[in-house]
């Protein structure tokens, strides 16, 4: 057979392959490009957000091709409304602010978890006369949160038969009115940092844990993501969910060590409270990313029956499956 | 009716109209954007609660804006009667002005208590500082003159105060009352932010908490009625007491 | 009293030159000149509002830094406080000085009369008439009990008819009360009508010439003006 090629001819193929070799490595090159995903946390970096650290530290997100940027909020209602408008591909949220939030309409996807317990508690200081719940009868109880403090606040003292209890809003100072009196209990400080940070302050801290008390256990800290977002990048939450998985691994491995990166990345951070906070904390980090919907019915149901939901919430539409 | 007058309603008609447009048009969801007729429905499907809370928030800004009068008035006395004092006066007030009245909330919860104190004090201390500058010029607005035949008279300095320096300042204490009337409003949220159960800034915080969007935006236009209704109230307040004012002022 | 060689200047501008004067109880000093020559700053520094540069002020004999306690001065600017009503301002100076109240009102009332301002006593001085505010202001001037008085153009602004009255009214006030008066004006006629003494101010730097009581009425007049065309380059009501 005779090849006559025209040099036109040629030229064209050439085109044509380099056009389709470009294409392939710009998808090539997408593919191999980090996968970004920025992430609102609940508040200032704490230890309650250790595993993230470590996962960024080891390079367990590099690993799963994910690149998380870790983004402080202004106030605690950032986030959900950040991840819910698309701002923001992923947050950090409490379980019962997500059903809140759920409830008003906002599109949220419960992804993951952090911390798999309530870390809420009603807070005091030993040796003022108080060492039961119903020995807050007639006592000063203030609140952090107006809208969901308040509401767990009557919850427990109904649980606990208290009728007559004068409720305070304190806003985020927590430690400051219970040494000085102004009120004989705080809902809504954390076991594992005001609780701490009071014993460091010399006051012998008690607590109460709400979920002993008629509320229902629920994950304090979970991921929440932008439904859209996370149906269209299936892959990315599922690796997300490994790198998180894995992080914890490595923590019950080797704390002390967890503990040294967090400080690497976080050098402003209160060495001594965070310390001690961890040591609180370490047990309370979720070992599974498996999310329970029975836990998260029992809590939509109380927190529609405290009237704190205004409907009822869907749990398959919001629950990561 | 001129033309201006009609334009007037105008105004706000516009930019509510624009707001609802721009909501619904563009269809901002309703979390980080409430149409208005969002807000009124919101408003209306609990109006005890918002009027009792704003209620509340008023009588903060009222009591707080008092006290900045008398600080204020309390000040200018000492500042005319000595020039000593005139220099350590504004120093302070200086001073007062540049520090971040965000950091002094806390500390006035912790030392006035969550009650109606600790924002009367937070309204006080934002308004007082308008409201001394303009009163502090408005003394000195009095004609060189009028001193001379003060001085003349030989009238003693209560008696120059009774007569001349406070008579001649009202206008100007009734320009800082009005100035500060926005200030005052973000005063006593900015207190109840800190710490209180009652309140606008109260209820703005639980309405953000619960992610209840509509109602805080409620909140805020209600807040922003009441400061209207200060306003308003001191100036009709004003057209009374400087009665030999020949100006026209609409509010 | 008497005024010895009284000498001011601002600044460069020598204003006041060596300017002399005398003045018994119950005689009244007509100062005469155009406007802006400095008379209005010669009762300043008399009343003690201006420091002056040179000269001296005896009182009864004795040297005094100035006449403050003793004279009341009128202002060409009515001065009244606009919050105050035509009768509240005019009372001031009783106040001032502490004397019960309720017979300051009474000599205020009468003196309101004497004016032409009964019925006029509330009225609130934005409201009033120039001339009515003129008068409230000489009202309040009197109402000091002092037994001088500097009066700078105090009837300016009144028509002439209601000048003419207030000018022999005065003289009887003044003679009544033996009062000094330093009556500033720029009026030729109304210096001749209330004046027992004329002095002639020249425009900066201002000298004083004393002339003496002019006897006969037109003739003495125009013969005034004579003097003071000649003494004054430009003629005496040409502004400075």
């Amino acid at each position: 057979m005779k090849h006559s090629f025209r040099s036109e001819e040629v030229y064209c193929g050439m085109r044509r392959i380099s056009v389709a070799l470009l294409l392939a490595l710009l998808c090539v090159g997408e593919v191999s490009a980090a996968q970004r995903i920025r992430l609102v946390l609940d508040w200032f970096p704490n230890v309650d957000h250790l595993p993230l650290y470590v996962a960024r530290g080891m390079g367990l997100f590099e690993r799963e091709g994910l690149s998380v940027e870790l983004i402080s909020p202004s106030e605690t209602t950032d986030a959900v409304k950040l991840v819910a408008s698309g701002a923001a591909e992923m947050a950090i949220s409490y379980a019962p602010q997500v059903l809140v939030a759920a409830s008003e309409g906002l599109p949220l996807k419960v992804v993951g978890r952090l911390v798999g317990s309530p870390l809420s508690t009603v807070l005091f200081v030993k040796g003022r006369g108080i060492q039961r719940p119903s020995d807050l009868e007639g006592k000063r109880v203030g609140y952090t949160v107006p809208g969901m403090m308040d509401v767990m606040a009557r919850a427990f003292l109904k649980a606990a038969g208290v009728k007559g209890a004068d409720l305070v809003h304190v806003g985020f100072q927590i430690v400051q009115p219970l040494a000085s009196g102004a009120v004989d209990a705080v809902v809504g400080g954390f076991r594992n940092y005001e609780f701490v940070k009071m014993r460091m302050e010399g006051l012998e801290p008690g607590a109460f844990h709400l979920e002993e008390w008629g509320i229902p256990h629920y994950d304090e800290l979970v991921f929440v993501a932008n439904p859209s977002w996370a149906e269209s990048h299936r892959g990315v939450v599922d690796s997300f969910r490994r790198a998180l998985e894995a992080s914890v691994r490595e923590l019950d491995g080797s704390p002390e060590g967890a503990l040294r990166l967090y400080f690497e990345q976080l050098p402003e951070a209160p060495r001594d409270l965070e310390r001690e906070a961890f040591a609180v904390t370490l047990p309370l980090y979720a070992r599974s990313q498996e999310i329970e919907a029975q836990r998260w019915e029992a809590l939509r149901d109380f927190l529609l029956r405290e009237g704190l939901l205004r409907s009822k919430v869907d749990l398959g539409r919001i629950l990561w499956r | 009716m001129r033309p201006v007058e009609l334009a007037k309603p105008l105004i706000p008609l516009g930019f509510f109209l624009g707001w609802h447009l721009l909501a619904v048009g563009l269809e901002i969801p309703p979390y980080l954007l409430p149409s208005p007729l969002a807000v009124l429905r919101a408003f209306l499907s609990d109006p005890r609660l918002f009027l009792g809370h704003a209620l509340v928030t008023f009588a903060e800004m009222l009591l707080g804006l008092f006290l900045a009068s008398f600080a204020s008035l309390l000040a200018s006395l000492l500042l005319i009667s000595s020039s000593l004092f005139e220099g350590a006066l504004s120093g302070f007030l200086v001073l007062l002005q540049s520090t971040p009245l965000f950091a002094l909330a806390p500390l006035l919860v912790v030392w006035l208590g969550y009650g109606l104190s600790s924002k009367v004090a937070m309204v006080a201390l934002v308004s007082f500082f308008p409201m001394a500058v303009s009163l502090m010029g408005g003394l000195k607005a009095h004609e060189r003159r009028h001193a001379e035949l003060f001085e003349l008279m030989g009238m003693g300095l209560w008696g120059r105060f009774v007569h001349l320096y406070l008579p001649a300042a009202l206008p100007s204490l009734f320009g800082g009352l009005r100035a500060s009337c926005a200030v005052a409003a973000a005063g006593a949220v900015l207190g109840e932010w800190m710490g209180s159960s009652r309140g606008l800034g109260y209820l703005m915080v639980q309405m953000n908490a619960r992610l209840r969007v509509a109602e805080l935006f409620a909140c805020i236009g209600l807040l922003s009625v009441v400061s209207l209704g200060l306003w308003s109230s001191i100036s009709l307040l004003e057209r009374r007491v400087v009665f030999w004012r020949e100006e026209r002022d609409e509010a | 009293m008497r005024v010895s060689e009284v000498s001011k200047s601002f600044g460069e501008r020598r204003v006041l030159q060596e300017v002399s004067f005398e003045l018994e109880r119950g005689r009244t000093l007509a100062l005469l000149g155009p406007s802006g020559c400095g008379k209005s700053t010669l009762l300043s520094i008399l009343a003690g509002f201006c420091p002056r540069d040179g000269g001296s002020i005896h009182l009864e004999g004795r040297e005094v830094p100035d006449l403050r306690a003793h004279a009341a001065l009128m202002w060409q600017e009515d001065l009244l406080l606009p919050w105050k009503s035509l009768f509240s301002n005019a009372l001031l100076p009783w106040v001032a000085s502490g004397r019960p109240l309720e017979e300051g009102r009474k000599r205020l009332r009468e003196l309101f009369s004497l004016l032409g301002l009964r019925g006029f006593e509330g009225v609130l001085p934005h409201r009033a008439s120039g001339g009515m505010r003129r008068r409230a202001a000489l009202a309040r001037t009197l109402m000091f009990d002092r037994p001088i008085l500097l009066l700078d153009e105090p009837l300016s602004g009144l028509d002439l008819p209601l000048r003419r009255r207030l000018w022999e009214l005065l003289r009887e006030l003044f003679a009544e009360r033996e009062l000094a008066v330093v009556w500033v004006t720029h009026d030729p006629e109304e210096a001749l009508s209330v004046g027992d003494e004329i002095a002639v101010m020249s425009p900066p730097p201002a000298r004083l010439a004393l002339l003496g009581p002019e006897p006969g009425g037109k003739e003495g007049l125009l013969g005034l003006i004579a003097r003071l065309s000649g003494f004054v380059p430009g003629g005496a009501l040409e502004a400075c």
